[in-house]
């Protein structure tokens, strides 16, 4: 299986520069990473992929296991298994990756008032404890590091209320803001997203230097390219994003992103994903037959 | 073997409607004779990805009875639908009726009651529904009698309701160049369906035969009627004298490839309480789904 996973490496530009191994979540489109400290042979895994088959709701680790083989085949030291934000469509992996192999997890801190939203989708008031599912929550501006390398952390809201950006030397883990240039930007439609928000995300993604690399969290091909990509610069998206190029004011932007997103169905995994990714990636607590169940509130979307 | 009341002399009036997101066919059949009709095999209609539901092809139903002046004494279901969710309550509700189903459901709800690890209040002995059919059954539809013939398989609760010189085959046989329903969810049995069939086909051969589900194959437009006769001689899987062992070798070859329905979680969980959506204690409808259950 983990031999059919779709990567590419992006070189190092030298010190302070990740290399960056992206590899691709066919099912879900979605863009996963290894960010490599190149001096300390550390690494951080960023937003990794947890399957699930949304017909008979069989779960599988096969993308993590393909990013375990490759931290170990390349002798690297995994330091963090970080998300941007909880996902809507694909189930995290950060629990199981813990456990494979004690990395702590971090995602953004605002993922509190995620939860909270969410818990009233469930009529769950006491579910998803963040503390216990997450070792580290990052506020807008904390730094850390991935071996020598430092990493900022943007608060990035839009997608969701609470989605932050990596910024690791000169590469941006953009995840769900920009889309690639083709593809213009991701949806700002679920619970707790504002389109308004997005577009300032975005514009404090394009603050940076023309030439460091963006690697955006989902890619589902285009019209006129059959593969996926993933990265590209600071530089391009400005020139050539289709949602932004043409200097759209942030009213427009917000109308024109506001009129899509009402034309956009549900991620078939969304009612699921919540409930595993606000979990850290965790299956909701077994009943007493030992076995997990998603509640999918009807008629609440 | 159960001696049927066949009465190919009755003409029942069958609409089809098609539900184009399932697949599937609902019938209004109206008795000859009066204003009495029965519903077959109705669809609720779900967008599972935003767990949203919504009745236009039971409102599609309800508005073709209600304007054609007919009276609603019978919502049947042939079985336990894995495919689609039943709307038989809200028909119910607008229209009246009683929703009947086979009394093997009570081996369908033991079953499914674990996968959801369903609390005692879930009860399992057909209750939910208000006729639970045994094979040779009568009922009447106006002044038509109508009769439900055993026929497990797809499922072990699967009945085929006869009216008149109409059969509604739910999923035993499908077109002649569909074949036949697979056999290979839980309680299912190819050798079973084999059997079900030949009793499908040892109605007379004239006998109008109603499919719950089409698919088109190779192209050709939706249909959902043929004849015994037609299925005798030309059915893919089973016409032209195919043997059981051929057949239930065949089909659980084809099974092995099938991918699960794509609504099988919430179809079973809500057809096996009649239709009814399940509700959390607060009474807020919710379904629930196990993880790598199935």
């Amino acid at each position: 299986m983990s031999d059919d996973i779709l990567s590419r490496t992006s070189a190092s530009n030298g010190a302070g520069s990740p290399e960056v191994i992206g590899f691709y979540d066919e099912d879900t489109g979605s863009c996963q990473y290894i960010c490599i400290c190149p001096e300390s042979r550390k690494a951080a895994l960023i937003d990794v992929v947890q399957t699930l088959d949304p017909k008979s709701f069989a779960t599988g680790f096969a993308p993590a296991r393909w990013a375990l083989d490759t931290i170990a085949e390349r002798g690297l030291e995994l330091e963090w298994i970080l998300d941007t934000h909880p996902h809507a469509d694909h189930l995290m992996a950060g629990a199981w990756l813990k456990e494979q192999t004690g990395a702590p997890t971090g995602i953004g801190e605002k993922v509190r008032d995620i939860a909270a939203l969410w818990r009233d989708y469930y009529n769950a008031p006491h579910a998803f404890p963040i503390d216990p599912h997450f070792d580290r929550l990052f506020a807008d501006g904390d730094r850390f590091n991935i071996g020598n390398l430092e990493v900022k952390v943007m608060l990035s809201p839009g997608h969701t209320l609470g989605s932050v950006t990596y910024v690791v030397g000169d590469a941006i883990f953009a995840h769900d803001t920009l889309m690639m240039p083709d593809a213009g930007t991701s949806r700002a439609d679920f619970p707790g997203g504002t389109a308004a928000e997005l577009y300032d995300s975005i514009m404090r993604i394009l603050d940076h230097p023309e030439a460091f690399r963006v690697f955006i969290g989902h890619d589902y091909g285009s019209d006129s390219r059959e593969e996926p990509a993933w990265e590209s610069t600071v530089g391009q998206q400005k020139r050539e994003n289709i949602h932004l190029r043409d200097g759209a004011s942030k009213a427009e932007y917000v109308a024109r992103r506001e009129k899509r997103d009402a034309t956009l169905a549900l991620p078939d995994r969304m009612l699921a994903a919540l409930q595993v990714n606000l979990r850290g990636g965790r299956l909701p607590e077994a009943e007493e037959d030992g076995r997990s169940y998603f509640k999918i509130p009807a008629n609440r979307f | 073997m159960t001696e049927y009341p066949v009465r190919m002399e009755v003409h029942p009036q069958v609409q089809g409607f098609f539900d184009a997101a399932t697949n599937t066919i609902s019938y209004i059949v109206k008795d000859p004779g009066s204003a009495a009709c029965a519903i077959v095999d109705s669809v609720m209609d779900i967008d599972y990805a935003a767990g949203r539901i919504t009745y236009d092809h039971a409102d599609e139903l309800i508005r073709q009875i209600e304007t054609q002046g007919l009276r609603l004494e019978w919502i049947i279901e042939t079985h336990v639908h894995a495919d689609h969710l039943s709307a038989a309550p809200y028909i119910q509700e607008k229209l009246g009726g009683k929703i009947g189903i086979g009394s093997k459901i009570m081996v369908v709800q033991d079953t499914f009651g674990k996968v959801f690890n369903e609390g005692t209040e879930f009860q399992r002995d057909g209750s939910q529904f208000d006729a639970l059919f045994e094979d040779g059954d009568t009922y009447m539809v106006g002044g038509m009698t109508c009769f439900a013939m055993y026929t497990p398989g797809h499922t072990p609760a699967c009945m085929v309701h006869v009216m008149g010189d109409a059969a509604f085959v739910g999923d035993t046989l499908f077109m002649p160049d569909g074949g036949s329903a697979r056999a290979d969810f839980p309680g299912g049995d190819a050798g079973q369906l084999y059997d079900s069939i030949q009793k499908v086909l040892a109605l007379p051969d004239a006998m109008r035969l109603f499919m719950c589900h089409d698919y088109g194959p190779n192209g050709r437009d939706i249909a959902w009627e043929t004849s015994v006769g037609d299925e005798k001689a030309h059915n893919i899987h089973v016409g032209g004298g195919r043997s059981r062992e051929e057949f239930v070798k065949f089909r659980t070859e084809r099974d092995a490839t099938l991918a699960m329905p794509r609504l099988i979680i919430p179809s079973l969980q809500v057809n096996m309480r009649a239709g009814k959506v399940p509700t959390d204690k607060d009474g807020n409808p919710v379904l629930k789904v196990p993880v790598n259950g199935l």
